[in-house]
């Protein structure tokens, strides 16, 4: 599913000395995975995972996602490959605030629309426990509930790939486990995961671990997580 | 969800900024519209103040003795009447408001008066305008100020002149110019108590502003009437004319050079709102982006915002300024201020231009951010 090699990302400011976020990472993820990125603030895991998800061109190297060289895509294509391929869960969420919880995640699907887009919806409010919020705007509901909203956003167009930045870090233990739940619901449906956590809270369901320390894989255990 | 919806929930949603945004726009709108709303009747009290210096051309008998004329302040030759009929039948003249004149000095009692018969001023065809000074009726006389005092003459009197009973209708204030030792009388009248049927003495004319200052518009106001009245020649007041011609130049001048910079400031206005609106909203770029929006879609949204503010705007700003421009114009301009109007021809224009300024400049910080990579619009959101 996952295939990067050598992948860097440097930053270069003027007067600055070129820091790398990511240097030289190779990683292998299989279809069905949930792999796990650990390491402490820095490390460079949500930039690895902005590469994986085609919003961040690395500065070297190759990254190839569900059989495709995602950066020798073309703009549109690429946005088209993450609008039908990859589901993101970003860590401060990202919703947009003059959108109700519904149309928030009914926005993923901008180019399926009607009765079964509609359905789905319904269905994965009534699985986020937000049925009855479906009408608020993000700014009256909890942390914990807008996770759940942008969990919804990222599976509502069943990605083959999804992945997920801290996406229990501002969330209390009920909501944490409400998260899990979702991800172990899609994993069970074939779904891969690529999640970054910068905590060893362990997370149902993780198949495997790497350890990210100055922007390259410090370990790679290969250990199940539970 | 489409676009125009996305448009109208987040319009919705931010009503403060957008209101504020709508706000700048009128305002910008107005300016202008306001500006030149009232310019127009500027650019008219200007043309009207001019007119009011009286006429400038003066056309009488070619064979007029001219020490004799300045002396007298009159020709002693006539000519027909039927010349000012000639220039009426002209469109392409520089010549309007003529007035076909007939002069003498003649004695009341035993004071001196100038009896000037006045006909009724006329245009060349398509240049009818309101005319320049008072008609008088067959029968009646206005009396000039010293003349009036000198025969002690008051409006509804009846007075005897040249064996004629003429109703005195009015009674002319006081200019210090010769016109003070007329007595007004209709030209008919005139020419049968100087037993001079059919003839005039003097034909005034107003020049009609030349905007090219290369023209030497006495040169040409010769050769027209050579062509028209060959048994006339013209005087030009010189000191009128210059001081019309120059006025209405610099008028002219004022508003060439102020315009175009209300314009273009007013542009930069909505442009940079525009520009600052899109840059404060670069992080929904960047969510929409990630959620695999392509950029025409992301494009549409942002200049489809803009687009609308700037078409409500232009509406908006149209009326505010052409209503201030009403309200307060005749304030500034009491001559010809009350014919203050809409200028619909604006409304056409700012409906193309706000929507237009409006659109390039979000079409830049828009293109700029989807061109980025969608992390970095985000990050940009982290970072601020």
């Amino acid at each position: 599913m996952i295939h990067i090699e050598g992948a860097s990302r440097v930053y270069r400011r003027r007067g600055r000395k070129a820091v790398a976020a990511i240097d030289q990472v190779d990683l292998r993820v299989e279809r069905g995975e949930f792999v796990c990125v650990r390491g402490p603030s820095g490390s460079g895991k949500s930039t690895l995972l902005l590469t994986i998800g085609a919003m961040l061109r690395p500065s070297a190297g190759r990254v190839e996602v569900a059989g495709e060289q995602v950066y020798a895509l073309g703009a549109r294509s690429r946005a088209a490959f993450r609008a039908e391929k990859i589901g993101f869960v970003f860590q401060l969420f990202h919703l947009l605030p003059y959108l109700d919880v519904r149309a928030n995640i009914a926005a993923a699907s901008g180019r399926v629309g009607g009765k079964a887009r509609d359905a789905a919806v319904d269905e994965l409010l009534e699985r986020v426990g937000l049925a009855g919020r479906a009408d608020h705007l993000p700014a009256e509901l909890s942390a914990g509930e807008c996770q759940r909203v942008a969990v919804a956003r990222a599976l509502l167009h069943r990605p083959v790939l999804l992945l997920a930045d801290e996406p229990t870090g501002n969330l209390d233990p009920r909501s944490s486990s409400a998260v899990e739940s979702l991800f172990g619901e899609y994993r069970a449906q074939g779904g891969t995961i690529l999640m970054v956590s910068h905590d060893r809270t362990p997370f149902e369901g993780v198949d495997r671990t790497i350890h990210l320390a100055e922007g390259r894989v410090a370990s790679e255990p290969g250990a199940r997580d539970t | 969800m489409s676009v125009a919806a996305l448009i109208l929930r987040e319009a919705a949603h931010r009503k403060l900024s957008s209101a504020l945004m709508l706000g700048a726009i009128v305002c910008a709108v107005a300016l202008p519209v306001g500006f030149l709303t009232a310019g127009e009747a500027a650019q008219r009290e200007t043309g009207r103040l001019m007119r009011d210096l009286g006429y400038n051309l003066r056309i009488i008998p070619a064979a007029t003795d001219m020490s004799a004329f300045w002396r007298d302040g009159y020709s002693g030759e006539t000519m027909p009447e039927e010349v000012t009929r000639r220039f009426a039948e002209r469109g392409d003249l520089s010549y309007n408001h003529l007035l076909a004149l007939l002069q003498r000095r003649v004695l009341a009692g035993d004071d001196e008066i100038l009896l000037t018969g006045l006909a009724n001023e006329v245009a060349p065809v398509g240049k009818a305008q309101a005319s320049m000074t008072f008609a008088v009726a067959p029968g009646t006389a206005h009396a000039g100020f010293e003349a009036a005092r000198a025969l002690g003459l008051a409006p509804g009197d009846e007075m005897d002149l040249l064996g004629r009973s003429l109703e005195v209708a009015a009674c002319l204030p006081e200019t210090g110019t010769l016109d003070d030792a007329r007595v007004y009388v209709n030209l008919s009248d005139a020419q049968e108590m100087l037993a001079l049927p059919g003839r005039v003495n003097e034909v005034q004319a107003l020049e009609c502003g030349c905007d090219d200052p290369a023209v030497d518009t006495l040169a040409l106001l010769r050769r027209e009437l050579e062509e028209i009245v060959p048994e006339g020649r013209v005087l030009r007041m010189e000191r009128i004319a210059q001081a019309r011609e120059r006025q209405r130049r610099v008028a002219a001048a004022h508003f060439a050079l102020v315009l175009p910079w209300v314009i273009i400031a007013c542009g930069v206005w909505i442009a940079c709102l525009t520009a600052l609106n899109v840059r404060q909203r670069q992080s929904e770029i960047g969510i929409l982006r990630a959620l695999g929006r392509d950029s025409g879609h992301i494009a549409s949204l942002f200049v489809g915002k803009a687009v609308a503010l700037g078409l409500i705007g232009a509406l908006a700003g149209f009326g505010l300024g052409t209503a201030l421009a009403v309200a307060l114009g005749p304030s500034a301009f009491p001559i010809t201020g009350g014919a203050i109007a809409t200028e619909w021809r604006l409304l056409a224009q700012a409906l193309v231009a706000a929507p237009l300024f409006a659109a390039i400049a979000g079409a830049g910080p828009t293109v700029a951010a989807v061109a980025m990579d969608p992390a970095a619009c985000l990050a940009e959101r982290e970072g601020a």
